[in-house]
């Protein structure tokens, strides 16, 4: 069910969405049941008991390593959900959905479910819900921890392994310094989190757990240049978070990488990609756009506007939306990123003047910083001016020499820089759970 | 001709003579020379001995008075300007070393070079200069590390070409796709159209950035080589340099054409069954 989901989201959000939030822990009178339910109830007692007792072992081991793994790290619940397949994950999706819905019905007789009986409270011990949650039947506790759990085996364990497991049979384009370097599996974990994390109550669109999940681990995969996963879980946020203005952000954000020149060469060499860098600017532009309009204190959306405004070429705009981006930074960064771009609007507006000054206020917040006095060259023999422009990249090159690792120039990590708070982001997201660890 | 002769001359008149051209839009009798490097070659060898009388130039479709040809005379500048990003490792690395040794070694006494290399930054390893030892000290001492900026190197390069008497030669080798330069290709490319400096690229990989080199070489009179390995990359620079030596520096000072804008260029050998090969057209004004 999941993956067919997953196949429509973009086209059929809403649809798509409606079918996985009812399908697992439906709390309406006659809603459809998740398919391990229905077969529940018309599962012939005489069949196979052992492979009844196989999937219930596998239920409860891992349901113990959502229990004991610790939130960020690559510890052994981790490694041993990390081997699991993508059949035997949807199976264990599948029961703990039918176990949770049989204990919604309430019924006061044992339930037979794949041969092997259940009561209420047998229920309740194996999925540990207890107080208000047992009352509820809301599971919410175990989706969210599997939520994370299920992240972390695809942040911290998949990459790192030496087999297929935790992949699905798509591949991914790993593009490294602008080329395609190879392929690399599509993981199964990120669509496990997902599926979890929508059978979450009362509605996961409201639930502001699942938002920075989504907001973290996007940061995440963009900071990893995984557009390939990315898009997956940026579908998916914004069929239930439609206007939150992180998640637009991170959406433009990611359009915006797309259409930058590396990726964009590396697509259609390969012959991957079927939409141009314009297309890409101009979904990035109405989601920037978005974004700042939702929350109008949003410098960092202002400044990427303003940067794809003047991509697509309109200039007076970008202009407009840089000096508002400029007298509201909080951040030199930020505020670099815009005189920069600024600059660049002021050429492409006949005013070389105020294109220069911009250039120079770049470099005065970032002193170190090769990309403004290249900018200055250019725009002094753009003009004519061999000697201004000469001493222009004297100052360019004369500068220390960029070391490894450093970022003297935060224009050289300007698609990645929004990224910065992934660690804040994955804090919080942990939080309420590290305390909870079973030990 | 030892005084460098700039490349674009309506930038250099006064205010009063741009009004004065913007009402009758042809050149002044104080117009500086225009330089445009030439090769002639016949069955892909430098032809010699060619005088003014041997060349026809049409700027914009108008003939022009050849003033001034020199052959082997100017001394070179090479700027070497070199990928040092992630992907510059072991044995590309080493024949990297290699070829542009071998380049250095191939240049004559007054000859300049210089080295710039790039990843994310721009850094030039050693300023135009005739102590060619200190040009490979540099060479040998660049190490590569992080991303690329072939966009930006090759602006820079063709900078530092101009900023000195003597044919300006960019040697640019980039093995990857640019990822982190500031400015845009559209923005170089312009740019070399207001330069006498000749950009020769070779790129390799499997996905070079041939589209930038390629369309630099091609505006600025030079040429581009894309390679899949790089085992044959001196063979690669020495043939640049023996192409590029025995170039004709031909000049003229533009007469009946426009001061401002694109001015296509049509560079002709008289009687001569030769292949003649030079920019395609130069931009004027601001």
């Amino acid at each position: 069910m999941n993956t067919t989901c997953r196949a429509t989201v973009s086209s059929l959000a809403t649809a798509c969405l409606a079918l996985t939030l009812a399908a697992p822990v439906s709390t309406q009178p006659g809603a459809t049941k998740p398919p391990g339910a229905q077969t529940a109830a018309v599962h012939s007692p005489a069949a196979q008991p052992a492979k009844s007792a196989r999937w219930l072992q596998k239920l409860k081991s891992w349901l113990q390593a959502v229990g004991e793994h610790a939130p960020g790290e690559a510890d052994g619940p981790a490694k041993q959900v990390g081997r699991m397949t993508e059949a035997e994950l949807e199976a264990v999706r599948a029961d703990l959905s039918a176990l949770v819905s049989i204990h919604q019905e309430r019924r006061a007789v044992v339930v037979r479910y794949k041969d092997e009986p259940f009561t209420l409270s047998g229920i309740e011990t194996l999925l540990g819900l207890t107080g208000e949650a047992a009352a509820r039947s809301d599971a919410n506790r175990i989706l969210k921890r599997a939520a994370i759990l299920h992240g972390d085996v695809a942040m911290l364990v998949v990459p790192y392994g030496s087999d297929p497991a935790g992949c699905s049979t798509q591949l991914a384009r790993i593009v490294r310094d602008g080329n395609l370097v190879g392929s690399v599996c599509m993981g199964i974990h990120w669509a496990q989190g997902r599926a979890l994390l929508d059978a979450t109550l009362p509605d996961p669109r409201k639930d502001q757990m699942v938002e920075l999940w989504y907001e973290a681990t996007i940061a995440f995969l963009i900071e990893r240049s995984d557009y390939a996963n990315a898009v997956r879980q940026i579908d998916h946020a914004a069929a239930l978070f439609p206007d939150a203005p992180g998640l637009l952000f991170e959406h433009g954000c990611y359009h915006e990488s797309l259409a930058s020149r590396g990726i964009q060469t590396a697509v259609q060499a390969s012959g991957t990609g079927d939409r141009s860098a314009s297309a890409y600017l101009k979904e990035a532009e109405g989601l920037f756009r978005r974004a700042a309009r939702s929350k109008p204190d949003f410098v960092e959306a202002r400044v990427h506007h303003g940067a794809v405004l003047g991509a697509l070429r309109r200039h007076g705009e970008a202009a407009d939306e840089l000096r508002q981006a400029i007298a509201a930074a909080p951040e030199a960064v930020l505020r670099y990123y815009a005189e920069l771009f600024l600059g660049d609007e002021e050429q492409a507006l006949g005013r070389k003047d105020s294109a220069g000054a911009h250039y120079r206020e770049a470099s005065t917040l970032f002193p170190l910083a090769q990309s403004p006095w290249i900018a200055l060259s250019a725009l002094a023999r753009r003009g004519g001016d061999r000697v201004e422009s000469l001493s222009a990249i004297r100052r360019a090159l004369d500068l220390p020499p960029s070391q490894r690792g450093r970022w003297e120039d935060p224009w050289w990590a300007y698609h990645t820089w929004f990224s910065r708070d992934a660690v804040t982001l994955f804090r919080d997201l942990y939080r309420p759970f590290v305390a909870g660890v079973r030990q | 001709m030892s005084a460098r002769v700039p490349a674009v001359v309506a930038l250099l008149l006064s205010c009063p003579l741009l009004n004065a051209a913007a009402q009758n839009p042809t050149f002044s009798s104080k117009v500086e020379a225009i330089r445009v490097d030439v090769l002639v070659a016949k069955e892909g060898k430098p032809v010699r001995g060619l005088g003014p009388g041997d060349f026809e130039i049409f700027d914009n479709g108008v003939r022009q008075q050849v003033d001034l040809v020199s052959f082997e005379q100017l001394p070179l500048n090479v700027i070497l300007t070199l990928d040092m990003s992630d992907s510059v490792v072991g044995e590309r690395l080493a024949n990297l070393r290699d070829a542009g040794r071998g380049l250095l070694d191939g240049l004559r006494g007054g000859d300049r070079a210089a080295l710039v290399t790039f990843s994310h930054a721009v850094s030039l390893g050693a300023d135009l200069t005739v102590d060619l030892a200190r040009v490979r000290r540099a060479l040998d001492q660049a190490t590569p590390s992080g991303y690329t900026s072939v966009v930006d190197a090759c602006f820079t390069g063709m900078m530092l070409g101009e900023s000195d008497a003597g044919r300006a030669l960019v040697i640019v080798f980039s093995d990857g796709l640019d990822t982190s330069s500031w400015l845009a290709p559209e923005a170089v490319l312009e740019i070399a159209k207001r330069s006498d400096a000749v950009v020769y690229a070779v790129s390799a990989g499997p996905e070079q950035d041939g589209g930038f080199l390629r369309e630099l070489a091609e505006q600025t009179g030079g040429r581009s080589f894309e390679i899949e390995s790089t085992k044959n990359l001196g063979a690669i620079f020495v043939q640049v340099l023996e192409e590029f030596r025995p170039r004709y520096v031909v000049s003229y000072s533009p007469r009946g054409v426009s001061a401002d804008g694109w001015h296509q260029l049509t560079v002709r050998v008289k009687g001569r069954d030769a292949t003649v090969k030079a920019r395609p057209g130069y931009l004027a004004g601001r």
